[in-house]
Formats: structure tokens, C-alpha cells, sequence
């Protein structure tokens, strides 16, 4: 389990993130969203063991993360500026990592590059950026880590790669149990793979919560009625995002649907629907009121 | 499909891979510097073979030829050893930076940093790993030159113990020192997010002991009247030789980086059959430093923050270490150039806005490129006003009449011995070798009628100085004679001065005093007055000084002074004729020479009016350097001819210069008085060298200038100088208007027997130029007391 207590990262005297607390369990996708510059990739690097913090620590599995060989033998951290040695093939850069790592797994690493359809003695530097990052997440993999980071890994790519992407830190994670943070500035990118989605920003977590929870707490309703109808007349119902476009009227609601579905059937509509809530609506209705800058993370 | 699982050691793996990457470096540095070791040795053993089948050689032997024949097939010899030490040394430094750079850059790449940092290692482990394999890469270039070195000197001469210590040594220090570069290189890294960054602050602190040590040097040599610093002198005691003062030669252990080229030069006396062990001291105690820095850089290399990789300015500190190095190195370099002596306060005032000016420009260059922004630059210009305000406070006091502190006179209680050069020239200087510094030769080449008795006035002399004065009057006469020069503060123009005590000349005077608590003070200047130097004439009349030169000059003592294969010639009193001779047994003459010093029949002092006899000149080289740099010179290559035929043939059929070319040129004046030494000659039929064989039929007298010369006899058909002597017959002799031009055969006869011809002007007199019938000239003085009795008005 990686824990991230109160952790302030600081360069010079601008504050990337401040007093960040976040825990990521084992066998689950934590999905950290913000605009560029709002301090992921500091928090994946602090995680990486790459940045010592100001402030705060990252434990994994209670220990220390930072300059623990022992702690980041667990983890693989997929940068987004990618770096592999020059001149160097991806069979290279396996030998490289397998001097490092004790589970790496050649067997794996393979078996990852059939799959992917990557040619492990060509030159690194000869494939396209979207083919390094699979090259990066096939070398990740096979070095059997029990945390993975994946520093907007999945931005950019086509869809097809990213499906197959997604599925495989999903089958990996299913499988080995392993922890995984995905950093993406665009909320897209992140859904359906997601167990807990974070929002980061003004250095801060803005926002931090489990993907099954809310969606099965919230629902969004849409009626219509024969009258005219305010925000008022809905008083009695627990509800957010309350929109009207003529005598349609749409608002999330958290909690209780029968009750809430109960009561708009008592004020007579003429149509009462039900719909499960989409990530961005699940985030614009608990950002409700604040001033946070959803225009990139929506893409 | 490859099945195979990872079984990682990730400090192994780290050095592996480090040393896989890099080892070429060394590879390629092992087999350049082995194979120059090699052609070096190759070299040389061809110069002997080509030297052995000369036939102008007459040491050549058929049997020599053949042994360095058979040299070929070794292609390395034991100076090798020696001779590749500088290049190898030089270039293993540069490896040893470029190694830390291939192996540590990668903490200045955000990219590579990313990965690097989160691998499962310690950070202290992967820098431990790294900066073994580059330990490991050093010592190989370190070790198999000089292996390489050694096996070729076995094959050739054998083992001999010295050259295995020799070996070590070099090994060992070299190693010491590229460890010193590599570690300092690794550190450095640490604190920077740039390798450009990184090999610059290295380069400046590397080079900032020097940069400082020349600094403050050139500010002494400068502003301070007297400072030894930049003068090259003769040391006395038990490390006695000539000896260039340095600031840094204060410090024990020597410079870090330059400590094992230094010590290398005892391979030389190793190739010369004068062995001389190594210190190992130096050795171990930048061995310890280096542990020290090694240490230093573990911890900086946990502690370094990975977001610095890629940004330039990211350690002022060590920014402001490259501002100050590079801005003393180019202040010195520009003093280098200047080269200028005996600067005026308002000068002074002006060299230190300079400084000042010169600092702001650097920083702001350098700032410029580390911060590229103005805002930035600004806002750390308070670093410039510090670093400019101590520079001010520095120049200033250089600038200061409080700088003359530094050179102030002991107290005479304090004072142990003193130890001086004579001033007006003991056995070593004038009046032949003229052997100041070469700085002031400039005068020579702008020869003018106003300048033409004073360009030769030089005295003094640049050899050993006389020990052992240590009577209370001696040390007092030396101390007055030191507050008078240094009242004079450096040179100043003699013309316009009438009183012939307060003109100031060209000198080279040292004075080092050994005070009671055992250290050494020593001054130098280059400039006196007369009446100060005629107090300096005193001392050479002293036994002490008759010691030293008796000591210097008794072939008892040889080594010092005579060389095997010596040049010897004998020169008229006229100075009209001198013979090269190679069949004279120089030790035997100066024995004699030696026993009428020793009855004090030899007036050492150079003021005195007895006539010479002639002259006995050696060089002091060996004669066969000396015969072949005339043949070269004068396109004699194969000629058969004896050094004593090229004396008398040459000039006559050639008419022309002659040089013999030696380092250094012995004169002793023989007098009549010094019987032992005129009885030899007679009896050897050697006394007839120094009969005239020219005709004078001209003297020619100029009182008017005689006031601004302190020195005569240089002047004349023979011509000395520091490293030449020889005979020039078509001398290019200024033209000048004489007051009096005798041409009466019998006044001439007596204007020349009361002319002298060499020695130290000690009164006013006239000067007088001889001519002879060839038409060559002898330049002279007669002093006034001697005047009266020529006869002329």
C-alpha cells in the first residue's frame, strides 16, 4: 500500500504541492487528474523516490520510499519524458533493468512484445513516441513490480493502443495485485480504468474519491412537468446541478434514489428518467461552486 | 524467446555496466601513451645510431652504432620513462575528467534521472558503484603506461630497484592525481544541473589555487618594491639552488593537480645515474584529501535534488568560485603581458578600478549565461558588490604605502646570517657575463648615441648568492643597504641627475636573510643607486667572500662549475684577441688561480685600477654542445677542424662573427700580482695568448658622458655576454662625436696603458675608445685620479 502523508514538494520557492495526503491500496488504479503544471508528475516522482519531499513522506508498505532500495524494488516508474540508453534496443534497455530489478522477467518481457507488436533488437530511438511508451509500460511490466506509475502514459495514443493498454494495466494489476497511479491531465483518458480518481490542483487534492462509490450514490434525473416548476419545488429532494431548458429539468442526486424517485412521482411529472452519472458529470457536480479550471481535464 | 529470469545485483551491475561503457577511454589513453613511451624510446635510440655513424663524430664507433642498431629492435629505452611524463600526465588528467562526466551525467538529465533515481539501488551505492569503476578505469590508465615502460627498460638495462620505486611512484601519483580530478569532477556534479556547468566550476576550482597563488604574486611583483615573487634566484642552505619564488610554494604538499608531475623529475636524474627517491608524503596526503572529497560527495550525491538536473545557475556559490577564478586568471594574464615594472601611485589607483571593472565584466558575463535573465541578475548583484568591495580592499592595500610592510627590513636582532649577491659583480657577473635579467637586454637593441654608455650598465649578478655574512657590521651594511633601496622604490631615470650617488641603475640585487627562528626572508630588486651599490662594494672585500668564490671556484669542489670537455680561451688585456684552446688542463690553471686568491693575490673586489694581464674565459658546458652549435651556426658541418683552428681560421679567412655557444661564461682577470697563476702560464707557453696582435692607432676620449656609466669595458672587439662569447671583428660601433681624438702614436700608447678596460667605475672619469688598426674598437675609462697623469687637455 503506498501512502502519501502531508507531503510538500518545493522548487525554490515555488510550492508544487503542499501538505498532500492520499492512500492507494493494493490490486487498484488510482487515477490522479489535473491541468499541466498542477504538481502529478511531482507527486509521481516524490512516490518514484526520484524527489525527496520538503515535507511529509511516502511510505510504501510503511516504509520510506525515498532512497529505499528495498521499497523501489516494488515499483516501476513510467516517466513521461522517457528515457532509455542511447543507441540502445529494447532487449538493451531488458538487460538494463534486469541488472536492477530481481523479478525482472525476460519470459514476461517477450511475451509483452508479441503482444505489442514491438521489434526488441530495432533501435528505441527509431519508434514513434506512442511506441516508447508501450516499449516503457512492456519493460515496466516485466520487472513484475507490486506499484506502478504511469506518468500520463496513456496520453496521446490511438485508441486501439490505448484499449489495449488499459486492458493490460488491467489484467496486470488484477493479476499481480498491483498498485497502480495513473497521472492524466485529460479525465478521458482515465475512464474505466479507475478505481479512485484524485483531482489535483492549486497544489492541492482537490478532490479524491472512489469511482464505484459516487457513480452507485449518484444518479441524474431528468423531468418534465405539465407546470412550471423552480429549484424551489424540488426542495425536499437532496440533489446538485440543477439545470432547466424550458420544461425539461435535469439535477444529479446523491444519496437515496427510490425516496428521491418516490417523491418526483408524487409531484406528477410527465416523465421521470434515471441515468448513471458519466466521470466528468460526477466531477463537475462535486466541483460544484469552486473555482477550478475543468476546461483541459475535459479535453 | 529468450526464458530467462533477472538474477540483479545492482551495485555489480552498476560498476559493470559503467566500466562497459567507458572502458575505451582509458583503453585508447593505455595504448597512445604506451606507444609513445615506445617511439620516444624509439627515437632517441635512432638519434644515437644516426649520431654513432656520423663521421664528423669522433667518438663514433663502429661498435656504438651497432649496439644502438640493436636498439631498433627495442624501440624503447630508459628515457622514455621520463621524457613521456609530462604528456602522459597532462593527457591522464583530461581522461580523468571526461570519465567522471561520462559516468556521473547523468544526474544533469532530467530523462535519465527519472530512471536512475527510482532504480532499486541506494543512491549511495549507485554513486559507490560508479566511482569504483571509475577508480578501477583510472588505475589501469594509471598502471599500463608505465608497465609498458618498465618491460621495455627490463629488456634493455635490467631490474634495478630504483626503477621499480620509480614506477610506483609514477604509477601511484598519477593515480592520486586523476583520482583527485575525477573525484573533484563527481563532486562537483552534484551541486550543478548542467555538465557544461559541471566542467567549467571544475575547471575553475581546480585552476583557483594557481589563479590565487599568481594573483597574489603578480600584486606583490607589482605593487610591492622588492617581493621575491616572479624572480628567479640561488637559495642557500641545505635545499640551495635556484629557486623561483611562489605563493603556493608555502603549502607542504605542493598544488593537488601538479604535485606528481613535479615530483617526476627525479626519472631525470634516474636516466642521469643520479638517483634521487621519490616522497611518497604528497603522495598519501592527497591520497587522504581525495578519500575526504570522496566522502564529501556520497553525501552530497544522497542529498542532491533531482529537479536541479537540466537548469543552468543552480549553485551560486560555485558560480561565483568560476567568477573570481577567471577573473584573477585574466587580471594576471594581463599583468603577464604588460609586463611592467614600477608602477606610479596614480597607475596603482587606476590597476585597481581595473580590477574592479574587470571582476564586473566576468560576472556579469557569467551570470548572464547561468541565469539568462535580467531580473535574476539583478536581484543576486549583491554577490558582485561583496566580491568587487573585497577586491577594491585588496588593491587598495597593495595600492597603499602600507604594502611597503611586506617587504620592510628585519630587525638586526632578529637576524641570523645574510646571504646577498654582491651587487657589483663577484667572479660569477661582470664585467663579462653581464648576466642580469633578460628583461632588461631591451636596451641593447635600441642603441642610440644618448643611450650608448649606459645600455651595458648592468651589474649585479643573477648567480649564487655569497652566504654566511654574519658579523654584526656585515648584516648592518646589508640592512642599510636594503632601507636605501627600498627607499628608491624601483627604478628611475638616470638622466637629469647630476649627482652621480642619487642615479638610480639597473641591478639585480637579492638579499635573503636568515633570522633566528630559522626562516628565510628574502627581497629582490632591480634597481640601485650608485652610492647605495658602492656600500655593496664593501662586502666583496671581506674573507667570507673570498671564501665563496674560493669554494665556487677550486677544482677541489668541481661539479658546481667545471663540466667535463670544457672550452677554455685566453683573452688579451686589450681585449683584442682571444684563443680558444683545447689543450689546456683548466683544473690544473685554476688551481693555481685558486692558491693566489686564497694569498690574497687575486684582487677579488672589482674596484680596483691594477692593470690586467689578460684574462682566462671557460665555458661552462661541454665543449662538444659548444663545437657543434658553431659548426651548426656557421655551416661548418664536416669540417675537420679543432675548436682552437675555428678560433685563429675562422676569423681571418671569414671576417665574420664567431660564437661559441655555451650556457655560461667564466672570466677571470689575471693580474701580475697573481704570480702562482703567471708562472703557470709562462711555463706552460701559454702566455703569449694574451699578447695583443692588433695595432691601436686611435683613442678617441668623451668626458661628457662618462658621469651615467657605472660600468666600462664591455665595449670592444671581443664582445661577452651572457651566453655567448667569441670574437666579433666587424663591430657595428655607434658613431659618436669624441671630445678628443688622439692619434699620436706614443699618446695613444699611453692612453691605453692608463685605460681600463674592465671593472666597476668607482669615480668619475672619461671614457675612452680604442682603435685599432683593423678598425675594430675596445671601449675604456680612465678614472679621474688616474687622469692626471696623461698628459692631454
Amino acid at each position: 500500500m503506498i501512502e502519501l502523508k502531508s507531503v510538500t514538494k518545493k522548487f525554490g520557492d515555488f510550492t508544487a504541492v503542499e501538505n498532500l495526503s492520499f492512500k492507494v491500496d493494493k490490486a487498484s488504479v488510482y487515477g490522479l487528474v489535473g491541468y499541466n503544471g498542477a504538481g502529478k508528475t511531482t507527486v509521481l516522482k516524490t512516490v518514484a523516490g526520484v524527489y525527496r519531499p520538503d515535507g511529509g513522506e511516502v511510505l510504501v508498505d510503511g516504509e520510506n520510499v525515498f532512497d529505499s532500495a528495498r521499497q523501489k524494488a516494488k515499483i516501476f516508474y513510467v516517466p513521461d519524458d522517457l528515457y532509455f540508453e542511447p543507441y540502445a534496443s529494447l532487449y538493451d534497455m531488458a538487460k538494463f533493468y534486469s541488472g536492477y530489478y530481481k523479478d525482472f522477467s525476460f519470459e514476461t518481457f517477450d511475451k509483452l512484445i508479441n503482444v505489442f507488436g514491438l521489434d526488441k533488437k530495432a533501435r528505441i530511438n527509431s519508434f514513434s513516441k506512442g511506441m516508447q511508451r508501450q516499449g516503457e509500460l512492456v519493460l515496466g511490466m516485466s520487472t513484475n513490480p507490486k506499484i506502478l506509475l504511469l506518468d500520463e502514459s496513456f496520453d496521446g495514443l490511438d485508441p486501439s493502443k490505448r484499449n489495449l493498454m488499459n486492458n493490460m494495466v488491467m489484467e496486470y494489476m488484477a493479476e499481480r495485485e498491483c498498485s497502480v497511479i495513473v497521472s492524466s491531465h485529460n479525465l478521458h483518458e482515465l475512464a474505466g480504468i479507475c478505481d479512485r480518481i484524485a483531482l489535483i490542483g492549486g497544489k492541492k487534492l482537490v478532490m479524491d474519491c472512489n469511482v464505484d462509490d459516487i457513480s452507485a450514490s449518484r444518479a441524474k434525473f431528468r423531468v418534465v412537468f405539465e407546470d412550471e416548476k423552480t429549484q424551489a419545488d424540488f426542495i425536499a429532494i437532496n440533489h446538485k446541478n440543477f439545470k432547466k431548458d424550458g420544461k425539461i429539468i435535469t439535477f444529479v442526486v446523491e444519496g437515496n434514489f427510490d425516496e428521491a424517485e418516490h417523491k418526483l412521482n408524487a409531484m406528477k411529472p410527465l416523465l421521470v428518467e434515471k441515468y448513471p452519472l458519466s466521470l466528468e458529470e460526477i466531477f463537475l457536480a462535486e466541483m460544484e461552486g469552486s473555482d477550478y479550471d475543468f476546461k483541459e481535464i475535459f479535453g | 524467446m529468450t526464458s530467462k529470469k533477472s538474477s540483479a545485483n545492482p551495485f555489480l551491475y552498476t560498476f559493470k555496466s559503467s566500466l562497459k561503457k567507458c572502458f575505451f577511454i582509458p583503453l585508447i589513453y593505455s595504448v597512445i601513451v604506451s606507444v609513445y613511451f615506445s617511439l620516444r624510446g624509439f627515437y632517441e635510440v635512432y638519434q644515437n645510431y644516426i649520431n654513432q655513424m656520423d663521421p664528423n663524430n669522433i667518438n663514433a664507433s663502429a661498435a656504438g652504432a651497432e649496439s644502438y642498431l640493436k636498439g631498433f629492435t627495442y624501440v624503447i629505452s630508459r628515457g622514455a620513462l621520463s621524457d613521456g611524463v609530462y604528456f602522459a600526465y597532462l593527457s591522464l588528467m583530461l581522461i580523468a575528467a571526461l570519465l567522471a562526466v561520462m559516468i556521473f551525467k547523468f544526474i544533469c538529465s532530467k530523462k535519465s534521472v527519472n530512471v536512475y533515481y527510482s532504480l532499486p539501488i541506494t543512491r549511495s551505492s549507485l554513486f559507490t558503484a560508479k566511482y569504483l569503476a571509475g577508480a578501477v578505469m583510472l588505475i589501469a590508465a594509471s598502471l599500463i603506461p608505465y608497465l609498458v615502460a618498465f618491460a621495455g627498460n627490463i629488456w634493455l638495462f635490467g631490474f634495478t630497484k630504483e626503477l621499480i620505486l620509480a614506477v610506483i611512484y609514477c604509477s601511484l601519483s598519477s593515480f592520486v592525481s586523476a583520482m583527485l580530478i575525477f573525484t573533484l569532477t563527481a563532486f562537483i556534479l552534484n551541486f550543478v544541473g548542467s555538465v557544461v556547468e559541471g566542467m567549467v566550476y571544475t575547471v575553475s576550482i581546480a585552476a583557483i589555487i594557481t589563479a590565487f597563488s599568481k594573483f597574489v604574486e603578480t600584486l606583490f611583483n607589482n605593487f610591492v618594491y622588492g617581493s621575491p615573487y616572479l624572480f628567479t634566484y640561488w637559495v642557500t642552505g641545505d635545499d640551495s639552488g635556484y629557486h623561483r619564488a611562489s605563493a603556493f610554494n608555502s603549502f607542504p604538499f605542493g598544488n593537488p593537480f601538479t604535485f606528481s608531475v613535479n615530483g617526476k623529475s627525479y626519472l631525470m636524474h634516474l636516466s642521469t645515474e643520479e638517483w634521487v627517491a621519490p616522497d611518497f608524503l604528497p603522495v598519501i596526503f592527497w591520497a587522504v584529501i581525495c578519500a575526504v572529497l570522496y566522502a564529501a560527495a556520497v553525501v552530497s550525491f544522497r542529498r542532491r535534488k533531482a529537479e536541479k538536473a537540466g537548469f543552468l545557475g543552480m549553485c551560486l556559490p560555485l558560480t561565483q568560485i568560476a567568477v573570481v577564478s577567471l577573473s584573477l586568471v585574466i587580471y594576471t594574464l594581463v599583468f603577464e603581458i604588460l609586463d611592467y615594472e614600477g608602477f606610479t601611485n596614480n597607475q596603482k589607483s587606476v590597476i585597481a578600478v581595473f580590477s574592479v571593472l574587470l571582476l564586473a565584466v566576468v560576472w556579469i558575463v557569467i551570470h548572464a549565461c547561468v541565469l539568462r535573465s535580467a531580473k535574476k541578475i539583478l536581484k543576486k548583484s549583491w554577490m558582485l558588490g561583496i566580491e568587487a568591495a573585497v577586491l577594491a580592499a585588496v588593491c587598495v592595500l597593495f595600492a597603499s604605502p602600507l604594502s611597503a610592510g611586506f617587504t620592510s627590513v628585519p630587525d638586526a636582532d632578529d637576524i641570523e646570517s645574510v646571504a646577498v649577491t654582491t651587487g657589483v659583480g663577484d667572479v660569477y657577473a661582470a664585467p663579462f657575463t653581464n648576466s642580469v635579467r633578460d628583461s632588461f637586454y631591451y636596451e641593447g637593441s635600441e642603441m642610440t648615441e644618448e643611450t650608448y654608455f649606459t645600455d651595458l650598465m648592468f651589474f649585479g649578478s643573477s648567480d649564487s648568492l655569497i652566504a654566511g655574512f654574519d658579523s654584526k657590521e656585515d648584516i648592518e651594511l646589508v640592512r642599510q643597504v636594503n632601507e636605501e633601496i627600498n627607499e628608491t622604490g624601483g627604478y628611475k631615470e638616470p638622466y637629469g641627475v647630476t649627482d652621480i650617488n642619487e642615479k638610480c641603475y639597473d641591478s639585480n640585487i637579492v638579499i635573503e636573510y636568515t633570522l633566528k627562528n630559522k626562516s628565510r626572508v628574502v627581497r629582490c630588486y632591480n634597481a640601485v643607486k650608485y652610492s647605495t651599490a658602492s656600500k655593496l662594494v664593501k662586502l666583496t672585500q671581506s674573507e667570507n667572500y673570498k671564501d665563496a668564490v674560493i669554494e665556487k671556484l677550486d677544482p677541489a669542489n668541481n661539479g658546481e662549475i667545471y663540466t667535463s670537455g670544457y672550452a677554455v680561451a685566453l683573452v688579451s688585456p686589450k681585449l683584442d684577441r682571444m684563443s680558444v684552446l683545447n689543450k689546456i688542463d683548466l683544473y690544473e690553471m685554476m688551481n693555481e688561480v685558486v692558491t693566489d686568491i686564497k694569498a690574497d693575490r687575486m684582487p677579488i673586489c672589482r674596484n680596483t685600477t691594477e692593470t690586467p694581464v689578460g684574462f682566462i674565459m671557460f665555458a661552462v658546458t661541454d665543449r662538444e654542445y659548444a663545437y657543434s652549435e658553431v659548426t651548426e651556426d656557421f655551416g661548418l658541418e664536416g669540417a675537420t677542424i679543432s675548436v682552437e683552428a675555428v678560433s685563429s681560421k675562422v676569423f681571418e679567412d671569414r671576417g665574420s662573427a664567431l660564437w661559441l655557444h655555451d650556457f655560461w661564461v667564466m672570466s677571470i682577470p689575471v693580474y701580475p700580482s697573481m704570480s702562482n697563476t703567471v708562472a703557470y702560464l709562462e711555463n706552460e707557453g701559454l702566455s703569449e695568448y694574451f699578447k695583443s696582435e692588433k695595432q691601436i692607432v686611435k683613442a678617441e676620449l668623451f668626458s661628457d658622458k662618462v658621469e651615467d656609466a657605472l660600468f666600462y669595458g664591455m665595449k670592444s672587439s671581443l664582445e661577452f655576454s651572457g651566453c655567448h662569447f667569441g670574437v666579433n671583428v666587424e663591430r657595428d660601433v655607434p658613431e659618436l662625436t669624441a671630445d678628443k681624438v688622439v692619434t699620436d702614436p706614443e699618446t695613444v700608447e699611453m692612453i691605453s696603458d692608463k685605460t681600463l678596460l674592465t671593472g666597476v667605475r668607482t669615480e668619475n672619469g672619461y671614457f675612452v675608445r680604442l682603435t685599432f688598426d683593423d678598425g675594430s674598437c675596445t671601449m675604456g675609462y680612465i678614472p679621474e685620479s688616474l687622469f692626471s697623469d696623461v698628459n692631454i687637455k
